[in-house]
């Protein structure tokens, strides 16, 4: 830490005491303080430590200064003036505390603090460090005798340590298997209370949430159509272009149009559109669930009696039912479209061609079991994203983290209903 | 500059769309006073407020704060000059994902320059001297009371030990005793630390215990400035009925009675 050390002619306005000349400066080394704090037991030291903060500032202005000075009566005193505020000791805490430490060393010394002009906590901490957490015999302006008043005589306690746990690995195992288990439980309380909600809704129907509902499709469904047709035509393109160069060395080109046929519209379709739905829609529904608990807009809807699975749950999850498969057929629609192009690109499939074979290769099985999966990864999507949202407690950690598992775990969902699906109805649409 | 002003305000215009919030506002705000800004609700004085943390640009206008402008000075040095400011928040602002000890020890941390035992003691103070208790002090802010995030915040704020101190609507929310402890330690800083307080307030008791001056915000504009006792006569439908059933309490040597008062009360406590 650099330090300058003023002679007294340059620093001490009024210094009493004898002129000691420049001596080295203690620097970073301890010893070098311990050797200060022994030989300014003989001769009256005088050092000052300048600030650099602020231009303008008024602690840059009167730095904090220590020096000793020896009394007509042949005691020693030591005279701390300047600010004593933490923004004026930052730069030199670490040297003016080595100092101070030396010069406590000598217990007859008084201390002289009425020229500190301003005393913040720091500033009072650091000299009640420096005297050995006790009071000495010290002069004081008596605005500053509060500053003194809160610090105690014992440091303060280190924080418990945690404690290191030899079973932590399998403690976290059987905690993440009972969080799996309550998710699991708390999904079907909330799909069996929307379930009760909608069978409420369709004995009143004047009660459906409309405009919720209408807003949920636009949000999620036609605000999604430009990136679904985005991504479907990129892998419609990719999907047509790989198999093209597989199936042109067997000769089979016209294959291409079952292929690109029942696996975009029995399996890729769906899935893409639920990947894309649970990232942009499954996302901002967590989200929102999670700000309004922060915000307490969830305790308010409760106290005024309205149900939050009613009002806010079921909107989305009917929503994302109407918009997903709508949202499959989009995506199988543009998806088609690009791997129709490369087709012809690549291996010289006609559009006609291509158009005309694609209904006869194509059961009309595959097109419902398409669309039916929509329906279901898009309540899957929205029941997971809700709960997820629910479950978030009012601090921002919480909301991040639960809305990362929510796209986590629909997604996840997603694919191994997928999955299950694939099997169960592997007789179904294929020949 | 004028050098007595910490806070050097002019011409402050601010329009939101069409909306005029304030007008050609002029406000300085002198060093080691405990400046109030009222108003009644809309009057912008959250907006004139944030205005002067930086945390939004006035439409028109120049906001000095220790000198350096706050539009159009680096960002080191807005940095530099936010270090020596403590804000307390209407709601506390306490970063939720962290403890009270850590929300405290944040300020201190991000100089880069503290031993860790030095932080651990300076929180530790900071946070015995607004009455939290050492248990609390590894809980999180969603665990506080609504009074406790308050103290917290505040300890927050007077991490840094700042010299400028920003207050919004500092005792709303805090029962009437720890309105009183705040008001003295409010005082009791600006004392030893030569403080300066800019707060927004609605409570007449606080005003009357620390306000040395108080600004008046209606009709978009300043429309008074100075001492509570001049600041009640002022001839103004606001005044009259923030006032209603103070005035009396407001008189200058009422006021100087209380005060002592206040201080005689909490050095025999």
């Amino acid at each position: 830490m650099p330090m300058n050390e003023d002679s007294s002619g340059e620093s001490a306005a009024g210094a009493a005491g004898t002129r000691p000349g420049a001596r080295a400066a203690p620097g970073a080394a301890g010893s070098a303080s311990d050797a200060t704090a022994g030989s300014a037991a003989q001769a009256a030291a005088d050092a000052t430590v300048r600030a650099t903060t602020l231009a303008g500032d008024d602690a840059s202005a009167h730095p904090p200064r220590a020096r000793r000075v020896v009394d007509p009566d042949g005691r020693a005193r030591i005279q701390v003036s300047g600010q004593w505020v933490l923004r004026a000791l930052l730069p030199q805490a670490a040297a003016l505390h080595r100092r101070l430490m030396g010069y406590a060393r000598d217990a007859g010394v008084r201390w002289d603090l009425q020229g500190v002009q301003t005393l913040d906590a720091a500033g009072a901490l650091l000299l009640w460090r420096s005297w050995g957490r006790r009071r000495p015999q010290v002069l004081l302006r008596p605005e500053h005798e509060a500053a003194f008043a809160d610090l105690s005589p014992e440091p303060a306690p280190p924080p418990p340590r945690p404690v290191h746990d030899p079973l932590a690995l399998v403690v976290g195992i059987g905690r993440n298997a009972l969080a799996l288990g309550s998710h699991l439980q708390q999904i079907v309380l909330l799909s069996g209370q929307l379930v009760f909600d909608a069978l409420r809704l369709a004995r009143n129907p004047q009660r459906v949430p409309w405009r919720e509902i209408s807003a949920n499709v636009y949000r999620t469904g036609a605000q999604a159509l430009p990136i679904i047709a985005l991504v479907g035509f990129l892998v419609g393109i990719v999907l047509s272009y790989l198999s093209a160069k597989q199936l042109a060395s067997y000769g089979a080109n016209i294959y291409i149009i079952n292929l690109l046929g029942v696996g975009i519209v029995r399996e890729l379709g769906p899935m893409l559109a639920a990947i894309l739905v649970a990232g942009r829609s499954g996302s901002s529904m967590t989200a929102q669930l999670g700000v309004m608990r922060v915000t307490e807009e969830l305790d308010a809807l409760t106290v005024m009696g309205i149900s939050q699975t009613l009002r806010l749950v079921l909107p989305k999850v009917l929503a994302l039912a109407i918009a997903m498969p709508l949202l499959v057929l989009w995506c199988n629609f543009i998806a088609l479209l690009g791997g129709m192009l490369a087709a012809k690109q690549e291996l010289g499939v006609t559009y006609r061609q291509f158009l005309q074979t694609l209904p006869s290769t194509l059961p009309v099985a595959n097109l419902w079991l398409g669309v039916g999966k929509g329906v279901l990864f898009g309540v899957l999507i929205a029941v997971i994203a809700c709960h997820y949202g629910l479950r978030i407690k009012p601090n921002t950690e919480s909301l991040a983290a639960g809305t990362t598992d929510a796209v986590v775990a629909s997604i996840t969902t997603v694919i191994l209903v997928d999955a299950a699906i694939a099997i169960i109805f592997s007789s179904v649409g294929l020949r | 500059m004028s050098s007595s002003c910490i806070i050097d305000a002019r011409g402050i215009t601010t329009r939101f769309g069409a909306t005029v919030v304030h007008r050609d506002i002029d406000l300085c705000v002198r060093t080691g006073e405990v400046m109030a800004l009222i108003g009644e609700s809309g009057s912008g004085k959250t907006t004139l407020l944030r205005e002067l943390l930086g945390l939004s640009r006035p439409s028109a206008g120049t906001i000095r704060v220790f000198g350096v402008p706050l539009q159009g000075c680096s960002e080191e040095a807005l940095a530099l000059n936010r270090r020596r400011w403590g804000v307390l928040f209407q709601e506390g602002a306490l970063f939720s994902a962290l403890s009270v000890y850590d929300n405290v020890a944040l300020p201190l941390h991000e100089l880069r320059a503290l031993p860790e035992d030095v932080v651990r003691e300076l929180v530790m103070l900071k946070l015995a001297l607004v009455e939290i208790d050492t248990a609390s002090a590894s809980k999180l802010p969603a665990q506080l009371s609504g009074g406790m995030v308050k103290r917290v915040a505040l300890a927050r704020a007077l991490a840094l030990d700042p010299e400028l101190l920003f207050l919004d609507e500092p005792t709303a929310g805090l029962d009437p005793e720890r309105s009183a402890g705040f008001v003295a330690l409010i005082e009791r800083l600006r004392r030893e630390l030569n403080l300066t307080v800019v707060m927004v307030t609605h409570d007449v008791d606080t005003l009357i215990a620390l306000a040395d001056r108080v600004a008046v915000l209606a009709d978009q504009r300043l429309i008074t400035v100075g001492p509570l006792w001049d600041v009640v006569k002022f001839p103004h439908d606001f005044v009259r009925s923030f006032f209603l059933g103070h005035t009396s309490r407001c008189e200058q040597e009422k006021i100087d009675d209380f005060r002592r008062g206040l201080v005689q009360s909490r050095r025999a406590a």
